[in-house]
């Protein structure tokens, strides 16, 4: 495994997502997983934006980008 | 007391870290069409040290070089002159504040999400038809008040962190909360002090600005990279935070979802290349 220091955050993400034994075989579950993580943390990094149309329409990009909803 | 005034930061110039005389060449020289490139090359050349990094940055998985690249001159003939000039500022310029910072600021976000902001904004550039290496310095440099207050009124800002995070406030509003005086501020008066190019000192000054009107192409792409990167989440820090984006920005620079989209990947893409 690569150094934790110069690792990306999307990729400390992907690792730092802990599944449950019995989903580590399930692409379904992996994904809804993924997606979850995205949106709390996306949720985070947008909180002091509050209701600005602004800050919304990157949020949906971000949103979109990141597969954080399903398609 | 913890507000400080702009007077007092200006005073305390003489101690921060003069900008070598190569890298104000290198910046004064971005918006200038004749470019004398053998003399900077050689100046580049004759700080080791610059030189180095300059070429560790080139070397970098981002540029896929076929062989290590191993004098600057090799670097300029394969990856271009305006491309190793930004690098050689990059590397100047986190060089120059290197072991000055307090043990309890932690340098490398703080670089990560500037090299992110600079990666962005000379992407967003690159669509509007601007400078891309002006866009490139100003997005670097767009936090360089942050450092000031940092190096130089270290209980202060301290004091500051320490707001926010009781709070969970925007950096700015504690900024101002606390000092009295915002980093964008600090940072307008100090690259003037240094005399950057007024388009770059501009941007910085306006990059948490309320209102995205009347603003330059340059200082809109600022404003628009810093949001980003920090949306991005480039930086590595677990509490970073989108700051508020003014009404209008995205309408104002024109850009519409697809080639946001785009800027989005390609500075996810660039950042691994070139962040250190």
């Amino acid at each position: 495994m690569s150094d934790p220091a110069l690792q990306l955050p999307l990729e400390q993400a992907k690792e730092g997502m802990r599944l449950a034994p019995d989903m580590r075989a399930d692409p379904t579950a992996q994904d809804a997983a993924r997606r979850q993580h995205h949106k709390e943390r996306l949720a985070r990094l947008f909180r002091h934006t509050g209701e600005s149309t602004e800050g919304r329409y990157l949020m949906d990009i971000l949103t979109c980008y990141r597969g954080a909803e399903p398609s | 007391m913890n507000t400080i005034a702009l007077d007092d930061v200006l005073r305390r110039t003489h101690n921060l870290p003069s900008l070598p005389t190569v890298v104000l060449e290198l910046l004064a020289s971005m918006d200038q069409e004749d470019v004398n490139i053998d003399t900077l090359t050689s100046k580049i050349g004759q700080d080791q040290a610059l030189t180095a990094k300059t070429l560790r940055l080139a070397n970098s998985s981002f540029y896929g070089m076929a062989k290590q690249v191993s004098t600057i001159h090799e670097a300029i003939a394969i990856l271009g002159f305006r491309t190793v000039r930004s690098l050689a500022a990059t590397a100047a310029l986190i060089g120059t504040f290197a072991g000055r910072t307090p043990t309890s600021f932690n340098v490398v976000p703080f670089w990560r999400h500037s090299i992110a902001a600079a990666v962005c904004a000379r992407e967003l550039a690159t669509h509007l038809d601007l400078n891309q290496e002006q866009a490139y310095i100003a997005g670097l440099l767009h936090d360089i008040g942050r450092l000031v207050l940092v190096t130089q009124f270290q209980p202060n800002y301290e004091a500051t962190m320490a707001h926010r995070s009781q709070f969970d406030c925007g950096l700015l509003d504690a900024e101002q909360a606390v000092l009295g005086i915002d980093h964008a501020a600090v940072g307008l008066g100090l690259t003037r002090h240094w005399k950057f190019p007024d388009a770059v000192t501009q941007a910085i000054g306006a990059h948490h600005a309320s209102t995205s009107l009347d603003l330059q192409p340059l200082s809109l792409v600022v404003m628009a990279s810093d949001v980003i990167a920090h949306a991005l989440d480039l930086s590595m820090d677990d509490d970073d935070a989108v700051a508020p984006v003014p009404t209008d920005l995205w309408q104002q620079l024109g850009l519409d979802q697809q080639v946001l989209l785009k800027v989005l990947a390609s500075t996810e893409k660039q950042f691994e290349g070139e962040s250190p």
